[in-house]
């Protein structure tokens, strides 16, 4: 196997390169394009006229753009490499269970960062041990049922939009909804007589502590659950989507972005500071109307935006951050950035939206780690620092 | 590292006096606050750097000024007069940023001055005990004599975590 494909790296004259030259590039490339940005928007050339210049910067805006890209693209393996280690553990498993899993393969030469890939292993593992070990029926069962004798896991990967999103399907007996109310009731997430909607419910199993071992499945613990599951996506900045139908099976999707180093993002102002929020997840911009803003005094104190006949909850950043009101003062923040976070809207109030760009991103290392609700710094084209918010943990951080 | 060898070579050139052969354990640069004189390990120091545009961030101590981009690297910006609970003072020509590397992550100290890289023996250190006022690590690792003068060495791990370490001011006062 291992020697099949050093034969094909020749051919195609692949080459080894550490992946820290790689990141030294990347980071050398984000560099470049912040002075760029620097250079052509130098207050010195201010009030000139430039024609020439002017069309070399657009050439040069393209080129840098171009290398950027091409950076990125280093770091963009196909996940295949990751379905391929899967598969051989399905083997595994079918020795081990005596099942017969047919699993099937798509999209396998869908790109992603090699830093994802790397992570991806273990949570994917965890969500097909699952459907090989217990969504799958036994053969016997299965013939019993209609359906055919060999089970049938689908791994499946595709690009969408900036998004990768990769699907394990089996067709078994699906989850147990009766035996996940019961537990989450008794957990307390839902009241006795409550009947959440499914994919309210399936969210429960990635809760820490929410035992899987005594409720759907009795998972074959190595350590993974599906609450460290929800802990990597979290990491990964991605998401989970669980459906399931009682006797046709479970489809587990994962959302997870393309790269981690670039980020489409927008950019607020709150007084001084620079935020930075992932445009995915902007649902609305809104320009209150008096009557809209509700004040409610009860338990401490909260806000309220009526949006279309709803009422969203707002959060202020300074508040949330609990330092003294930074806005500007004589004009209160007077735009409301509306945020889809699993815990619900939020509305956001802030002074400024500036601009759309792809910044670069920086993780938050030393004293900056502490900082709440936050993915990391963003580098704007100007050469400025934004805080970019990780809008689920203030969603949290509201509803809470 | 290969930062660190040209931040030394800076350090030459700008007329700061580096042997070679000496041991970098026992090099300490020297800088400025109101009229006390610190020091910090040259080891941690990666380069000296003049004012640059700070951005506020939130969520973090008044002490914390905000970040500055240098070249594409974030560093958070300490300002050692409000971490030691000294007055603040206007920003002028005079100020720099100590960028150092503590745990593996950048900080910027705000300092009114730096003053020399200086070779401070062990023999030269009164290391005490009694420094902290409280059981935790003391923020002075020890006094440096240098002839007639004294430098405060300070503990960057200590100065960078969020231990209250307001210096008692009779210190200073007593090591003059």
């Amino acid at each position: 196997m291992s020697a099949a494909v050093e034969t094909q790296s020749a051919d195609t004259g692949l080459m080894r390169v550490s992946s820290d030259k790689i990141s030294r590039l990347m980071d050398l490339v984000g560099e470049l394009s912040l002075s760029v940005s620097e250079t052509v928007q130098s207050p010195d050339l201010n009030g000139l006229v430039l024609s020439n210049f002017d069309t070399a910067v657009h050439r040069l805006n393209m080129i840098v753009r171009e290398v950027q890209d091409a950076a990125t693209d280093l770091r963009l393996v196909p996940i295949d490499d990751v379905f391929r280690r899967l598969r051989r553990m399905v083997r595994e498993l079918e020795r081990q269970t005596g099942k017969s899993i047919d699993m099937v393969i798509e999209g396998g030469d869908t790109a992603i960062d090699k830093l994802v890939a790397d992570k991806l292993y273990d949570p994917l593992l965890h969500v097909v041990r699952n459907s090989a070990d217990h969504g799958l029926e036994p053969s016997d069962e299965r013939v019993a049922s209609g359906k055919p004798a060999q089970g049938r896991i689908t791994l499946s990967a595709a690009q969408v939009g900036s998004e990768v999103q990769i699907i394990v399907a089996d067709d078994g007996r699906g989850l147990s909804r009766d035996r996940i109310l019961r537990k989450a009731r008794e957990k307390g997430f839902f009241g006795p007589d409550e009947e959440p909607e499914p994919s309210a419910l399936w969210k429960c199993i990635f809760e820490p502590g929410f035992s899987t071992a005594e409720t759907v499945s009795n998972l074959s613990g190595r350590g993974v659950g599906m609450d460290v599951l929800n802990s990597t996506m979290t990491a990964l900045r991605g998401r989970i989507a669980v459906d399931s139908t009682a006797g046709a099976g479970t489809r587990v999707a994962l959302h997870i972005p393309v790269s981690l180093a670039f980020l489409d993002c927008i950019i607020l102002r709150l007084g001084q500071q620079l935020f930075a929020v992932p445009i995915d997840v902007v649902s609305e911009i809104a320009r209150p109307a008096p009557g809209e803003l509700l004040g409610i005094s009860a338990e401490g104190g909260s806000e309220m935006f009526r949006l279309r006949g709803k009422h969203i909850p707002i959060c202020r950043l300074d508040h949330f951050y609990g330092a003294p009101t930074r806005g500007d003062a004589d004009s209160p923040s007077s735009v409301l950035v509306v945020f889809n976070t699993s815990s619900g809207a939020i509305a956001v109030p802030v002074d400024e939206i500036l601009d759309r760009q792809q910044v670069v991103m920086k993780p938050l290392v030393g004293r900056l780690s502490r900082v709440r609700a936050s993915w990391g710094c963003a580098l704007l084209g100007t050469g400025e620092v934004a805080l970019v918010l990780d809008c689920e943990r203030l969603g949290a951080g509201v509803t809470a | 590292m290969s930062d660190q060898t040209t931040d030394e070579t800076k350090l030459r050139n700008a007329g700061l006096s580096l042997n070679d052969t000496d041991n970098i354990d026992e090099m300490y640069l020297t800088f400025a606050l109101a009229n006390e004189e610190y020091g910090v390990g040259i080891a941690g120091v990666t380069e000296i750097v003049g004012m640059q545009r700070i951005m506020s961030v939130p969520d973090v101590p008044h002490y914390i000024k905000g970040v500055i981009n240098l070249r594409g690297k974030v560093i958070p910006l300490m300002d050692v007069r409000l971490r030691f609970g000294m007055p603040e003072r206007a920003y002028d020509e005079r100020t720099v940023v100590i960028v150092m590397d503590v745990a593996d992550a950048p900080i910027g100290l705000i300092v009114d001055g730096v003053s020399e890289v200086l070779e401070i023996p062990p023999a030269q250190v009164d290391r005490h005990t009694q420094f902290g006022r409280s059981a935790s690590r003391p923020v002075i690792s020890g006094i440096g004599r240098i002839g007639d003068r004294v430098a405060v060495l300070l503990d960057t791990s200590v100065l960078v975590s969020d231990t209250d370490i307001a210096v008692a001011h009779d210190l200073s006062v007593a090591a003059e």
